[in-house]
């Protein structure tokens, strides 16, 4: 069970991944996709499901510091 | 050891053995077309000014040519690979560790920590991630220390600088006992499964001195330099590479690689001689018995040049630096003829010299204005042998060139203008050949990032200049057709035209994308 020190960290890092890596990956994979072979009609599904990523990861962001605000506030220090 | 596309993909033979057989028809026309040529200029009854010229201009035609075989023989070897690039090895059952070195000097703070980022997220367990900081400025050295405690790096710094790149990366070595080492440069993300998709590679080889894989640049969108830049890049990586690997003389672009420290250190770790340190490296190690090898899948995305500055200074480094390795190479072959196979020889050989190409463009484009402007004639052959060995030649060179970068996705369009971009180079490349020949050492300078002013066109005087005598040439070469109109003066003023639009390039790559 971890405490609320190891509960932080491992929500930190989470947050960390959603803020500096999706948007990253996502951007590189847009950039390629011509290479992919599809039809320009598949090319630009897949270029809007992207973005729907980076969308949903600005959620997550939100509900990480979310909980990160309620870890920090609570008494609670096994989780 | 290579890896091919799956033999399932017998749809593709049919096209496979049609670009081969192309290829050796290209062969064919190329041998002939030399040898024509040289027949037509030996036993021509010119004057000694004309024939001086065209001995210059043949020998201009005659390193393209030569070029143009390393090229397509390469793309000869590789086979299947042209329709299919390599897939990665199968996941890795032993995880030595590797160290992951990135280098860094005065970057941008998020540039640098994407790269830290996307590292600190391989999906690779034994891994350890050194920052190598070697910047003189406080600012970007407390920016340094803050990214790599956020991303648990060990921040390497060194007291005295020597050797830029290769430098700091062998000073870290020593201190070293990783198995392997992973080269990023600070613009390069690689993606999740960089490691544990090449170790496998390393691993089943234990003379295999590093596995290279492609640079992508995705910062397309940003510049028409980048984008071109990027078309270039995939010239090389989608073919030359893979060419170059079959044939057994991969050598490391200093990023993106996955080396063998204990190679790396039987040569006494990267050359600080050179500002091209991984190519000569690599010509160490091979020298030294040590294989190497090119996986073509994009594992690592990254940056290119954004604007005509940063382009040029990039390739004025990679010139002056494969070319001054040339001589190293030929004394070598005298001194060392069995340190490598003879097709090793003839790629490394391709490489260094590949940037000599300057010297030979500059002569051909301008020959045909020389000829309009002062009826100095240096191209001496009968029309009838022109057309039935040069043109197909040069039809055929272009259009397997332009297919296969088709199949690769790219379209005609960028790789024109990828072309355009090179002739832009012509006076760099001309003045980073003679630095190299000569032995002058040039400083190591990093890419510049992001999109600056364009460079003010006093600066491009030596393009300017060159455009400015196409056009003339072409005007007085039109005045000429109209009243003149010989198969001679029509084929000169074609070629000056084309320059002419090559040229010109240079106000699209100089100005920003809309402006």
């Amino acid at each position: 069970m971890p405490d609320k020190n190891e509960m932080l960290e491992f929500l930190e890092e989470c947050l960390r991944r959603e803020e500096e890596i999706i948007p990253l990956y996502s951007k590189h994979v847009k950039s390629s996709l011509f290479l992919s072979g599809f039809n320009s009609e598949d090319r630009a599904k897949a270029g809007s499901i992207l973005d729907k990523l980076r969308a949903d990861s600005m959620r997550h962001r939100k509900i990480f510091s979310g909980l990160i605000k309620k870890v920090k506030e609570s008494g609670t220090d096994v989780y | 050891m290579r890896y091919t596309g799956s033999d399932k993909e017998d749809g593709k033979t049919a096209g496979l053995y049609f670009t081969k057989g192309l290829i050796v028809i290209v062969f064919v026309f190329i041998i002939v077309y030399a040898i024509s040529r040289s027949v037509f200029v030996t036993f021509a009854q010119y004057s000694f000014l004309e024939k001086s010229f065209a001995v210059v201009f043949l020998l201009s035609e005659l390193f393209i040519m030569f070029h143009a075989i390393g090229y397509f023989s390469g793309m000869y070897r590789i086979g299947r690979g042209i329709f299919a690039a390599q897939p990665p090895g199968p996941a890795a059952s032993a995880q030595p560790p590797v160290a992951i070195l990135v280098p860094a000097r005065h970057e941008p703070r998020d540039v640098l920590e994407g790269t830290l980022a996307c590292i600190y997220n391989l999906d690779y367990p034994e891994k350890r991630i050194y920052l190598l900081d070697d910047s003189s400025e406080e600012r970007y050295k407390e920016e340094a220390e803050e990214l790599a405690g956020r991303y648990k790096c060990a921040l390497f710094r060194r007291q005295e600088r020597h050797g830029a790149k290769a430098g700091i990366i062998n000073d870290c070595m020593k201190g070293l006992d990783e198995k392997y080492i992973a080269i990023f440069d600070v613009d390069q993300n690689p993606m999740p499964s960089f490691l544990s998709r090449l170790m496998p590679i390393m691993e089943a080889d234990p003379k295999l001195a590093f596995v290279q894989t492609p640079q992508f640049y995705s910062n397309t969108d940003a510049s028409r330099i980048a984008d071109s830049a990027n078309t270039q890049q995939a010239v090389f990586y989608e073919y030359v590479c893979e060419g170059k690997s079959s044939g057994g003389a991969m050598i490391c672009c200093g990023t993106n690689v996955l080396m063998r420290r204990e190679a790396l250190a039987s040569v006494g770790g990267f050359d600080e001689t050179s500002v091209t340190e991984d190519f000569s490296t690599s010509f160490r190690l091979q020298t030294n018995g040590w294989r190497t090898l090119y996986c073509n899948h994009v594992n690592t995305f990254g940056m290119g040049p954004e604007n005509l500055s940063a382009y040029l200074s990039q390739q004025n480094r990679w010139a002056m630096g494969n070319v001054s390795i040339l001589g190293r190479i030929l004394r070598a072959l005298f001194t060392r003829p069995f340190a490598m196979k003879p097709l090793q020889w003839f790629e490394y050989f391709i490489t260094s010299s590949y940037y000599l190409a300057g010297w030979a463009y500059i002569f051909l484009v301008l020959c045909p204005v020389i000829y309009i402007l002062f009826g100095i004639p240096s191209f001496f052959m009968h029309p009838v042998v022109y057309t039935l060995t040069f043109v197909p030649y040069l039809i055929l060179s272009v259009a397997i060139f332009y297919s296969t970068m088709g199949i690769r996705r790219y379209t005609p369009k960028s790789a024109f203008l990828a072309q355009a971009l090179s002739f832009v180079t012509i006076p760099v490349y001309i003045r980073a050949g003679i630095s190299g020949l000569l032995g002058v050492r040039g400083k190591f300078q990093v890419t510049k990032k992001g999109v600056s002013p364009r460079i003010p066109y006093l600066r491009l005087w030596p393009q300017l200049l060159l455009l400015a005598l196409n056009y003339i040439a072409l005007l007085w070469g039109i005045n000429k057709c109209i009243y003149e109109r010989t198969t001679a003066i029509m084929l000169n003023v074609a070629w000056i035209a084309y320059h002419c639009i090559l040229f010109s390039s240079v106000f699209y790559f100089n100005e920003e994308k809309g402006g």
